[in-house]
């Protein structure tokens, strides 16, 4: 294994340089994904392009307009952060599912969602809130749902030279709330096995359900907004049992595989059960 | 008898330069100009090796030496100290691989990276042939043989036909009769898993040769002295141009009692002309490393109405992967379960499959049988409408019953146990919905393999304790304290470094619990040794009988008047001008008779009976321990135990496609993280053994019944009976699912 380490200071610079080194040059961040896959040959830089230390890339900041996390905001930091806990809880939750303290220190949310496994436990979540990627490159700036950011396991729509910069998550509406659930064997250290996140949003009165989000990870190519499960819930007043028909809905929508971590099967049962649970806890979090 | 220092708590004295890092493990040598050796695995489960040809390797520039199986002399061998002496065993493919991973070349350089570049040099010809992957391929009469040749193995056995190695067996009375005779009959199939033990630290070492040709091993290992004898069987050297160094071991659990890479490194070594260090990364532990073996257990048991046991008739299938080595006798020893059982047969098979060599780990054989049994034991309760606790209290073992194999119960502990759970409210019938309690009794025994030891006293008072007993568990901590009790000084006096193969007398394997039970009785006998020379010294000195003399302090008083006394310090230097000139007790004890150990533990586990998730809630342990020189080591064996058991119940296995493992990583190869593990209880029971103190062996006991008792929880939350290890999520969901019809 032999790379060699390119430390831009300024954002400008390191999208030059990743533009005119494309195909060998890759971006580092926390390095928890990418130094361990340089580790496992397989991926082979000859440039890992550090952007750690170039501004603009970090902070939380929250308005009338939203939360806006740079993408060099670590996991530690959305978890124990008191804005995100307060107005995205769910944020906080999926981010304390991650790893270990460890991992959560060095590892930010530009890698988790630029790595684009289709297990990266701030994708389902940020899917379900509505929030929206801020590109920016050799051409400028560019903004795309969070929904339409992944292409592929290991692929997003980032361009050459393109870095995220930030990720924008509109603000909460009133009577919303949301929930991420992971499976794994474990407590933590785990890579989820089936992972689903619901942002549901009632109506301003009553129990109707104005919105809702689905978004699930571990069972597609793609961490995947699960489209027909929100249809039976939108405008509905949600029972036990027409989330069990949403958690059906999932599962036709899922395409899992089979691999040692669980049986296509299996998964699609469980996209079943924890888009019910989901849906159901949100609702129960919306309704308070 | 009143104790000072023995019966204590006192925390390990090896634990501060290990917290510190100041602790040497075997990556930690650092010789001048040291090579770095790795080695090319095979990529085949089972093909013939037609052609190696390491030309390129050898030219790449910073290659100092490359080897192959050509580079030693063509012969099997085995280590006669872990039975049965069946030679299969190669120390590098020669002309077939077995498993995937089997080291086929390996290369010494000046680093890794030119090493493992030169490794792709390597060129190796391969004709892939038909492999047994599992138990059931491997006894199909066309199987592929994995051994072609074992007819013709020194050491095997009349038993060995096609892929069975090895038979062993034990009956009495008459179980078919006994089957007649009984109201009920049961019987079950069980399955356990490879696993691998997971220590922390690799296997590691360094080995250099002098100019005289003489060569020095350092490594990890719990067994030095079967590292130097394989060493000198496989390199055909003189057992006196071998030293093994072993250092300190970062977790053992019985993977590192064999030789693994040591006879390669050595090679390397001696070729190259330098030192070189070997490591294993935790893929090639994976690969190549001595794991668990998978078990199939078929039960059969009949009961009278009342739970009574009349007839258990086992069946047990040992997949030792490769090479001999799994713990195939433990099966028919252990598999039975601690009861009395008037007609009992146990067959237990030790299989050839194309994977990675089975070994030990922690109670070899043990937690896979009594699996199956205690698992068994829990359907027969439940079945017949008696208390699991109850069933087992009425046929447990008591002074004077015998089991299968002969073996004549002295006193034991083993219904202690199960009123100690009791007792202390760890299996009680109150519960919660959806949670449920499992209970399971297990049993172990204690080894009593040799041990050297060797005691003297320095001109400050300072006590030498140095004994070939390797310390895996903590064990040096309580030989201090028996050595501290006897000499009558405190346990900080005592120093114990860690000797090698040069310099203390042959001293078996860590294995088997034995340290503080073989080896205390050694340092017992070395202390008194050394004791008898001081009170002999101080008597002539004082002018006193050596009756009326004390030892404390670390003094030696004339009783009653403590004015006259003198410092073992001074005794020391006393010594030195008399015709007795150094204080130097020895102690060397042969095998001891092993005592048998028990244990009890309860499980407490909530099942999501959806996603099939178990969360263990609790786990509590009772295990005779005979008696416990250090009740907080104790403690830590019990909980480390039970926290290994329940990864092997819920979670752990080395999971295989056709011969190669799918998880040889941390990521995807589950152990339970520190969060996973309950909160746990741990009863003291001791019933004293014949050994010294009356102690019995501690450490591998508690892993024994853990898995078994969480899955006979889990039945109890949840209404399934998963006969397979480990209980995942999956294996539940699809078990509530069948059920549910
Ligand atoms: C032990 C362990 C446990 C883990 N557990 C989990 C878990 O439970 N759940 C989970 O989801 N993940 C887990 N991970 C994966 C990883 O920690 C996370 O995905 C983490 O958020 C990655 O962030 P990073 O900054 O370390 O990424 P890096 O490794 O630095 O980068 C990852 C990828 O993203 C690219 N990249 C990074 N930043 C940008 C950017 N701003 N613009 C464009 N491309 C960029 C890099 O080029 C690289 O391809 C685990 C990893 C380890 C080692």
């Amino acid at each position: 294994m032999r790379f060699e380490f390119v430390q831009p200071s300024a954002l400008q610079e390191a999208m030059q340089f990743l533009a005119s080194h494309q195909d060998e040059a890759a971006i580092l961040a926390g390095g928890t994904d990418i130094l361990v896959q340089v580790k496992q040959k397989k991926r082979l830089p000859k440039y890992l392009v550090n952007i750690k230390g170039v501004s603009g890339l970090d902070g939380i900041t929250y308005n009338g307009q939203g939360l806006r996390l740079g993408a060099l905001t670590t996991i530690r930091t959305i978890e124990t952060s008191p804005i995100i806990k307060e107005k995205y809880p769910v944020l906080a939750e999926a981010a304390a599912t991650i790893g270990s303290v460890q991992v959560r220190n060095r590892g930010t949310l530009g890698g988790n969602l630029c790595n684009a496994s289709p297990a990266a436990d701030m994708a389902a979540p940020l899917i379900a809130l509505g929030a929206t990627a801020r590109i920016l490159g050799p051409q400028g700036e560019r903004t795309v749902s969070m929904e339409e950011f992944f292409a592929g396991p290991g692929k997003t729509v980032l361009g050459p030279g393109e870095v995220l910069a930030e990720v924008a998550v509109p603000p909460p509406s009133p009577r919303s709330a949301g929930a991420y659930i992971k499976l794994g064997p474990r407590k933590a250290m785990d890579i989820a096995v089936v992972g689903v996140a619901a942002v549901v949003t009632l109506e301003s009165q009553g129990d109707r359900c104005r919105d809702v989000r689905i978004a699930l990870g571990s069972v597609a190519p793609i961490p995947l907004r699960a489209k027909k499960a929100e249809t039976v819930l939108r405008g509905q007043v949600v029972s036990y049992d027409l989330a069990v028909t949403a958690g059906h809905k999932a599962m036709e929508e899922a395409s899992p595989i089979t691999d040692i971590r669980g049986s296509a099967e299996y998964r699609r049962d469980m996209v079943g059960v924890l888009t019910r649970r989901a849906v159901l806890r949100a609702l129960e979090a919306a309704r308070t | 008898m009143a104790f000072s220092v023995v019966g204590k708590g006192l925390p390990r004295i090896d634990g501060a330069s290990k917290v510190r890092g100041g602790a040497v493990f075997g990556a930690d040598v650092k010789l001048p100009g040291m090579l770095i050796g790795v080695f090319l695995p095979s990529p085949h489960a089972h093909a013939r090796i037609r052609h190696i040809d390491t030309y390129r390797a050898e030219g790449l520039p910073g290659v100092k030496g490359v080897v192959t199986a050509q580079d030693a002399p063509s012969l099997r061998y085995c280590t006669p100290a872990y039975g049965p002496s069946l030679c299969d065993r190669t120390f590098m493919a020669r002309s077939k691989v077995r498993y995937f991973g089997e080291p086929v070349a390996a290369v010494a350089a000046v680093d890794e990276e030119t090493a493992r570049e030169a490794l792709s040099l390597i060129a190796v010809e391969y004709e892939e042939i038909p492999a047994a992957f599992t138990i059931p391929d491997a006894l199909l009469p066309d199987a592929p043989l994995v051994h072609e040749e074992l007819l013709s193995y020194q050491g095997v056995g009349r038993e060995a036909r096609g892929n069975i190695y090895l038979q062993r067996s034990a009956a009495r009375g008459d179980v078919s009769r006994g089957f007649t005779e009984s109201d009920f009959v049961f019987e079950h199939t069980f399955a356990t898993p490879m696993v691998h033990q997971s220590y922390v630290e690799p296997h590691a070492m360094v080995a250099a040769v002098d100019d005289a040709g003489r060569a020095t091993v350092w490594t990890t290992t719990q067994a030095p002295f079967n590292i130097r004898s394989d060493l000198a069987t496989i390199l055909q050297m003189p057992l006196s141009q071998i030293r093994v160094v072993p250092l300190e071991v970062g977790g053992g659990f019985g993977g590192k009692l064999f030789t693994t890479l040591e006879p390669i490194c050595l090679l390397l070594a001696r070729k190259a002309r330098r030192p070189v260090r070997m490591v294993m990364s935790r893929e090639e532990e994976f690969l190549i490393a001595r794991p668990r073996a998978a078990v199939t257990a078929r039960l059969k048991t009949g009961v009278k109405r009342d739970g009574t046991l009349v007839a258990r008739e086992g069946e047990f299938y040992f997949d030792t992967g490769a090479y001999q080595g799994a713990p195939v006798s433990f099966g028919v020893r252990f598999g039975l379960g601690p009861y009395r059982i008037p007609n009992a047969k146990a067959d237990a098979y030790g299989v050839y499959t194309n994977k990675v060599s089975a070994g030990y780990f922690r109670a070899p054989g043990a937690p896979q049988v009594t699996f199956a049994s205690e698992s068994q034991m829990d359907i027969i309760a439940r079945e017949l409408g008696i208390d699991p606790w109850e069933v087992r209290w009425k046929n447990a073992w008591e002074e004077g019953d015998e089991s299968v194999t002969g073996e004549r119960m002295g006193r034991i502990g083993l219904k202690k146990t199960l009123e100690e759970v009791r007792r202390r409210g760890m299996w009680r019938a109150d519960r919660e919905v959806g949670r449920g309690r499992g209970l399971a009794c297990g049993q172990w025994y204690t080894g009593g393999g040799a041990t050297s030891a060797c005691v003297t006293i320095y001109e400050d008072g300072t006590v030498g304790l140095l004994t070939g007993a390797i310390d895996i568990t903590g064990s040096r901590t309580g030989l201090v304290q028996i050595l501290a009790e006897e000499l009558g000084v405190a346990p900080e006096r005592i120093v114990v470094p860690v000797p090698d193969t040069d310099t203390i007398p042959w001293t078996g394997e860590t294995s088997g619990s034995r340290i503080t039970y073989g080896g205390g009785a050694a340092v017992l006998q070395a202390a008194r040794d050394v004791k008898g020379q001081i009170l002999g010294l101080v008597a002539e000195k004082l002018e006193v009988s050596a009756e009326d003399l004390e030892l404390g302090g670390g003094r030696v008083y004339v009783k009653g008047s403590r004015e006259k006394s003198l410092s073992l310090g001074e005794v020391a230097l006393a010594a030195q001008g008399t015709k007795v000139g150094a204080l130097l007790g020895w102690g060397v004890v042969g095998r001891l008779s092993p005592a048998p150990v028990f244990a009890t533990q309860v499980a407490e586990v909530q099942v999501d009976a959806e996603t099939g998730q178990v969360e263990v809630l609790k786990l509590g342990g009772a295990q005779d321990v005979g008696f416990a020189v250090n009740p907080l080591s104790v403690a830590g064996q019990m909980e480390g135990g039970m926290a290994q058991g329940m990864g092997y119940g819920i979670m752990e296995a080395m999971i295989f496609f056709r011969g190669k493992v799918e998880n040889p990583n941390f990521a995807d190869g589950k152990v339970p993280t520190a969060a996973d593990v309950p909160s746990m209880a741990t009863a003291i029971v001791e019933e004293p053994s014949d050994g010294p103190l009356g102690v019995r062996g501690v450490g591998e006991m508690p892993i024994v019944p853990t898995a078994a008792a969480i899955a006979n929880a889990i039945h109890d939350a949840a209404g399934v009976r998963i006969r397979e290890l480990p209980v995942t999520p999956e294996r539940v969901v699809a078990a509530v699912k069948e059920k549910r019809g």
